[in-house]
């Protein structure tokens, strides 16, 4: 009977994932596509593997990148899904200014993942250091930078999907 | 002088020596970089191999260094806002009542009706995203899912009053931004939705079952809904002058009966949602028609500011000279929780570990910060 009763509550619920690009909105930041670095890419057609890392963040980023696996964004319709393991990460998210120790965990777990491979710069801290620090050094490699501080759901997964889409060409 | 605590500064807790090691023991690493773990931070964990024995962090791998000793106080607001974002209005505040206490000015009704309004829409969001992620460690789907949607109406209604969904930009010197006038009756259904999963998942015996007894605190060293799920009364908002939250006729919910394990913090959360809820519709009833602008008084002096952010005391301590930071220190709920929170994974198992861990509400970001 409960369970029944959590079947029906879920089912109320399924309703809720919005359509996209319908609520990207005109003032939304654009991401900023590197195309001197996506021509080398080819093979990211169907599913999308992100692995994420913080190198120095307030927090805020990390919870609108979090909120893409949410019921209003659905990340996963898209095919792009969020790993735990660098090793079977396609993309590689940096988040956050630049911090001496976390400098040689980013450069770890890009030398773990599997080639082709691509990184993405998301929120103003890891692009140009946001007045707080500098940013990090594997940020110059980024296809593509989702700027913002932080970004909107919306515009973190219009870039991600930029960087999908750009890097499949 | 803030509870004889002000910033953490080592930053690497060594491996308490209580804990005798013998040859079944091995260390075991989680983190820095994990993906169970929303922030950096890496746990050393002596275990026998289920059992934790002792758990030691370091916090220091995402250290941030804040330059603004010697700025103006208008310009050093940014840094202070970033220094968590999901706290962002609890310590922006905690600063600028140090600074208008520093500098004598006495502020209007308004703008602190609204900072209480700021500072609960931010409890009510963060709580909403603690015990979504207590759900998600217990693979529960459909309440992780319906919360983190809620959570997420939140962020939007706050977008919608202060045009940012973090509160950036917002506070200022004696004055804000924005008129929350009529966020009550946006966010009374986001209320009524948490209690009825609140409900549901009490009805789950497997979910109580991870709760029950994991991460017991037993010390009194700790601070917010943690402390409060202890039985102990610790609340900047009966104690503090900082924001009039006693003029609302306003207690602390205190769970007595559960005795401080990660069951007790979530039912505290669950309860200060509802308590949040009559916070702001009493705080909107007493916003006035117009806010009067106030001037600074003087541009030397040392205040202190002192708020309850969602996890527990945020307070500031700051001296100005000729109108600029001399210097700050800063106390943050994560820095005095973070050591109780050590000590309660003792004789856990590791499958335990993210309850307890989310339980908390601990952010490294306003750890691992140093004021420069």
């Amino acid at each position: 009977m409960k369970t029944n009763a959590w079947f029906l509550k879920g089912l109320k619920r399924l309703g809720r994932t919005e359509k996209y690009p319908n609520q990207m909105s005109a003032k939304e930041e654009k991401p900023e596509v590197n195309r001197n670095i996506t021509t080398k890419f080819n093979r990211f057609k169907r599913s999308f593997y992100l692995y994420q890392i913080d190198s120095g963040t307030c927090g805020a980023c990390n919870i609108e990148l979090q909120a893409l696996s949410t019921p209003h964004y659905d990340l996963n319709r898209f095919g792009i899904f969020f790993t735990n393991s660098p090793r079977h990460a396609d993309a590689l998210v940096i988040m956050g200014v630049y911090s001496e120790k976390m400098e040689k965990v980013l450069e770890s777990a890009y030398g773990a993942m599997p080639s082709p491979k691509l990184i993405i710069a998301l929120g103003g801290c890891a692009i140009t250091g946001c007045g707080i620090g500098k940013h990090p050094k594997l940020s110059n490699k980024a296809v593509v930078s989702i700027p913002g501080c932080p970004p909107d759901p919306y515009a973190i997964l219009n870039g991600i999907i930029k960087a999908k889409e750009v890097s499949s060409k | 002088m803030l509870y004889e605590k002000t910033l953490v500064k080592g930053h690497t807790q060594a491996v308490n020596t209580e804990v005798e090691r013998n040859d079944t023991m091995f260390n075991f690493v989680y983190g820095p970089s994990a993906g169970g773990l929303t922030e950096t931070v890496m746990f050393n964990m002596l275990t026998t191999g289920e059992s934790i024995k002792n758990m030691s962090s370091d916090t220091s791998f995402k250290m941030r260094n804040m330059e603004v000793i010697g700025k103006k106080i208008d310009d050093v607001i940014p840094f202070i806002e970033r220094i968590n974002g999901p706290f962002s209005a609890s310590h922006s505040i905690a600063f600028l009542s140090a600074v208008e206490d520093a500098e004598g000015i006495e502020v209007d009704k308004n703008v602190l009706m609204n900072r209480i309004i700021e500072i609960e829409l931010e409890r009510i969001r963060n709580h909403l995203h603690v015990t979504a992620r207590m759900c998600e460690a217990a693979a529960f789907g459909v309440p992780y899912n319906s919360l983190f949607y809620l959570r997420e109406k939140v962020n939007r209604i706050i977008s919608q009053y202060a045009g940012h969904r973090y509160f950036f930009g917002v506070n200022k010197v004696a004055r804000i931004n924005s008129d929350f006038r009529g966020v009550s009756k946006s966010i009374t259904g986001v209320e009524r939705e948490t209690r009825d999963i609140y409900n549901s998942l009490l009805e789950s015996k497997i979910f109580l079952d991870r709760l029950q007894g994991n991460g017991v605190v037993t010390t009194l060293g700790c601070i917010g809904p943690a402390a409060r799920g202890l039985g102990l009364r610790f609340d900047a908002r009966k104690d503090s002058d900082s924001l009039p939250y006693r003029k609302l006729g306003f207690s602390p919910v205190v769970e007595r009966e559960l005795g401080g394990d990660a069951m007790s913090r979530l039912i505290v959360r669950f309860d200060e949602i509802s308590k949040s809820l009559e916070l702001i519709k009493k705080a909107e009833a007493e916003l006035g028609s117009s806010v009067k602008p106030n001037a600074r008084s003087r541009a030397n002096g040392e205040g202190v500011g002192r708020v309850e952010s969602p996890s527990g005391d945020t307070a500031y301590l700051v001296k100005l000279s000729n109108g600029r930071l001399k210097t700050i220190d800063m106390l943050s709920a994560s820095s005095v929780n973070l050591p109780v929170f050590q000590k309660s994974t003792r004789n856990n198992v590791f499958t335990d570990f993210h309850f307890n861990w989310e339980s908390f509400g601990i952010w490294i970001s306003e750890i691992a910060v140093r004021f420069v």
